[in-house]
């Protein structure tokens, strides 16, 4: 049984997009195939135009830099400077540019004093920031993030936020259940069920039961809540997704 | 936790706190194999004390703490232990000291190589004296796998735990072993998909398949120093052996 | 079994360094030639999986514990050659992290542990077929194989040496046979526990090796094994039977006729004269072997193909 079939897309430099889908939809195998790991049994990949055959593979690889949902899969070295500048160091490039690169990764994911620690003595929050500095450090155009925010505390969440948030040269595709994070930092979702069932804006997706239903999805709660007290008081209007959307309108209400 | 394993973690945390880490790891890579092959030939008490002194010595000044350094010996016991016996009733107590003191002294130099080199420097630097690229790749996962499995291995065992089983009694009750059994294959099975992702996580960062660390290796007069240290005891000893008088 | 340095006589970790590169070099080129880059983590899972194995130590009576070898269970799972590479990998690692084995002695490690025990379970394998009792039985005999290949290591360097190294014959032969018999038993329960397991539950994992030797044997493998096998055999009894009288080692000697040769290093590591002589009737029994072994790959191999062609 294929775990993807029939998927086109393309996403544009600068994009974020939130790939959003029931286990077992195939977000990680896409994300897998988008970052040339697999190879799909049919079927192209292009990146940056070009198309990835065992040949420009050497190129394209560190246009792209994949966030594993296991920290523990992905953090190798002894020491969390050593990880931090694996991707630097197999790039070739000159010390200092290493030195450089690692320790700005270091301080953007906020463990900055952590460089001679041992990753496996870390909390699994940290870990994950290791994993993304090193990955940072790289200085990739195109991120993928396969989900990054599961089993992270409510303050780990907003720290991942934090991190990627300001990140507006880069390319970014979060494979995520976590809709509110999506929400957050990305404009565009695409629902994922073995096949693309959705690929637009997330109000036009909320417009859209069945396809939640089919795949599994659940609308954060502040939609969910605003969409029932819009229900209760007969409001109409473009529901409102985010905490700021839900106070302008229960502002309105209230003053009328 | 003294288990072996974790030990190591520390071993390499340690190892750059050693007073013998400065040192370029090709050079003492060197070093202790070859006094390790010149102290397989001494036959005499002369030879042999020496070099036993000149390691111990190197040990004693490394800065690495003594448990680290036991492993070693506590792994060879049978191997000390029943040789010296035997050779005690066959040979006499003297040819028994003799082959102590070679066996003891090689295992401290490999100790001091070990304990003062973090494992993935040890490996660059087998490579760069052309050790075969598959088989240190293949040590590079095996040591990183080793790691994973404890993980694994740990956490079946509070799961076992939790649901009562205590491990108590011997290999040979049917229970324990089935379940001891079932462990052994299911960590393994899970270690699978992880090895997988651990695989291509390094590849997604452009891992060819070389070892890859941030020192790079520079020979220093230092260096120099500690290698002529080792080949003036390494001269002197064969010198002791071979019967030029001193 | 891991053999420290300074045990064994100079010529004989000589030797053993000779064999194990000769045989490591081939099968390393022959594995690195069959196999992709993303076999090479799960031989490295595999490999740690035996280093853990090692680790367990299980009772075997007299108040002493023994520990897994694993080389069956490589062999069941790789094959022959990417056993003896996975094996060898398991005594680097081991060597490197814990300073187990020592450095002149690897040679004689590889050979007894990576290289004899695991040919001795896939011949086994290969004359009897994988199944729920050649596994345990293929077990038990490649820790014995290995054992016995260190008994003679020791009882020769005790020998060679006139007493200054190794272990005499008359009390290695029997203590290392004796208590490894022993933990081969271990050894086979355990190897065939793990083998049902995963069959049960991961077949494809033990479904096979790619360099299997399918099962309708033919003439010259059997030939060749059956050979290493009486060899193996015949060299305990001859060592156990002729420790009583002494130095079964120089018995070899006049049996073969080889004639004494003036040693090269005689004035430095003042050695008998029977030194280079005795070093050399022992590589060329090694050398005998493995010769017979290969060429039996080879004609099988050549047979094989004009087969399918």
């Amino acid at each position: 049984m294929q775990s993807l079939h029939d998927v086109t897309l393309s996403v544009s430099s600068g994009e974020r997009v939130a790939l959003v889908g029931p286990n077992g939809a195939g977000k990680s195998t896409l994300l897998h195939i988008m970052s040339s790991l697999y190879s799909p049994t049919s079927g192209t990949v292009r990146i940056d135009g070009e198309e990835v055959t065992k040949r420009t593979l050497e190129k394209t690889r560190f246009k792209v830099g994949f966030l594993f949902q296991d920290p523990d899969d992905q953090v190798f070295m002894p020491r969390v400077v050593d990880d931090v500048s694996f991707g630097p160091v197999n790039m070739k490039l000159a010390p200092e540019e290493i030195a450089l690169r690692t320790r700005e990764a270091i301080e953007a994911a906020g463990i900055a004093g952590y460089e001679d620690r041992a990753p496996h003595h870390l909390s699994f929050g940290e870990k994950k920031r290791v994993a993304i500095a090193g990955i940072l450090a790289m200085r990739s155009p195109i991120l993928l993030l396969d989900e990054p925010t599961a089993n992270l505390d409510p303050q780990g969440r907003r720290d991942l936020v934090n991190v990627l948030m300001p990140l507006r040269d880069k390319t970014m595709v979060i494979a995520t259940h976590d809709l509110s994070v999506a929400l957050e930092l990305t404009d565009r979702v695409i629902v994922l069920k073995r096949t693309v069932l959705y690929d637009g804006t997330f109000r036009g997706l909320v417009e859209r039961p069945d396809i939640l239903t089919e795949a599994r999805l659940e609308l954060p709660s502040v939609p969910r809540l605003m969409e029932r007290w819009m229900e209760r008081t007969g409001r109409t209007g473009p529901l409102p997704l985010t905490i700021d959307e839900a106070l302008t309108m229960l502002e309105e209400s209230r003053v009328r | 936790m003294t288990w072996p394993p974790m030990n190591h973690g520390e071993i390499d945390q340690y190892s750059v706190r050693s007073r013998w880490y400065g040192f370029d790891p090709r050079v003492k890579l060197v070093c202790v194999i070859g006094l390790v092959v010149v102290t397989a030939f001494m036959r005499d008490l002369a030879p042999l004390v020496v070099i036993f002194a000149f390691v111990a010595a190197l040990l004693l000044l490394s800065r690495v703490p003594l448990r680290h350094l036991g492993g070693g010996i506590v792994l060879a016991l049978p191997f000390i232990i029943f040789p010296v016996l035997a050779m005690v009733i066959t040979s006499g107590p003297m040819p028994a000291l003799l082959m102590t003191l070679r066996i003891v002294s090689s295992i401290f130099a490999l100790m001091l190589l070990i304990t003062t080199t973090p494992m993935f420097d040890l490996l660059k630097a087998m490579r760069w004296f052309h050790f075969p690229a598959l088989m240190s790749s293949l040590l590079l996962f095996t040591y990183r796998f080793i790691f994973v499995l404890i993980d694994e291995m740990e956490r079946m065992k509070m799961a076992r735990k939790a649901r009562g089983f205590t491990g108590r009694g011997s290999l040979l009750s049917r229970d324990v072993f089935k379940t001891l059994s079932y462990t052994a294959g299911m960590v393994f099975v899970r270690s699978n998909a992880r090895a997988m992702n651990i695989y291509n996580a390094l590849m997604a960062r452009g891992f060819t398949g070389e070892v890859v660390t941030l020192r790079r290796f520079k020979a220093r007069p230092a260096d120099g120093a500690f290698g002529a240290m080792f080949v003036c005891v390494s001269v002197i000893a064969i010198m002791l052996q071979m019967g030029v008088a001193f | 079994m891991h053999i420290p340095d300074g045990l064994m006589d100079p010529a004989v970790f000589l030797a053993g360094w000779a064999v194990a590169v000769v045989v490591l070099a081939v099968a390393m080129a022959k594995v690195g030639r069959t196999i992709d880059q993303k076999a090479v983590p799960l031989m490295a899972l595999l490999a740690a999986g035996i280093f853990m194995a090692q680790m367990l130590n299980f009772p075997v009576g007299f108040g002493t514990t023994g520990h897994l070898i694993g080389a069956a269970l490589a062999v069941y799972m790789l094959g022959p050659l990417a056993a003896m590479v996975v094996m060898t990998a398991i005594l680097l690692i081991q060597g490197l992290m814990f300073g187990d084995g020592g450095i002149t002695a690897l040679g004689l490690n590889i050979l007894n542990m990576a290289i004899i025990a695991p040919l001795t379970a896939w011949g086994i394998f290969a004359l009897a077929g994988r199944s729920t009792w050649s596994v345990p039985v293929a077990a038990w005999a490649s820790v014995m194989a290995g054992a016995a290949a260190c008994a003679f290591e020791l009882s020769a360097s005790y020998t060679l040496s006139g007493g200054a190294y190794g272990i005499t014959g008359s009390l290695a032969i029997p203590a290392m046979l004796g208590y490894h018999a022993l933990i081969g038993i271990g050894e086979g329960l355990i190897t065939g526990g793990i083998v049902a397991y995963l069959t049960k539950v991961a077949p494809e994992m033990v479904r096979g090796d790619p360099t299997a030797v399918p099962v309708p044997r033919k003439r010259y493998t059997n030939a060749a094994l059956g050979i290493t096998v009486l060899f193996g055999i015949g060299l305990v009894l001859f060592f156990m039977f002729s420790a009583g009288m002494g130095d079964g080692l120089e018995s070899v000697m006049e049996a073969a006729g080889v004639e004494e040769v003036t040693p090269l290093f005689g004035g430095l590591m003042g050695y008998g004269e029977d030194y280079l002589s005795a070093l050399v009737a022992g590589i060329i029994g090694f050398a005998a072997v493995f010769a017979v072994i290969y060429l039996a790959f080879r004609r099988r191999k050549a047979a094989e193909e004009t087969e399918t062609q």
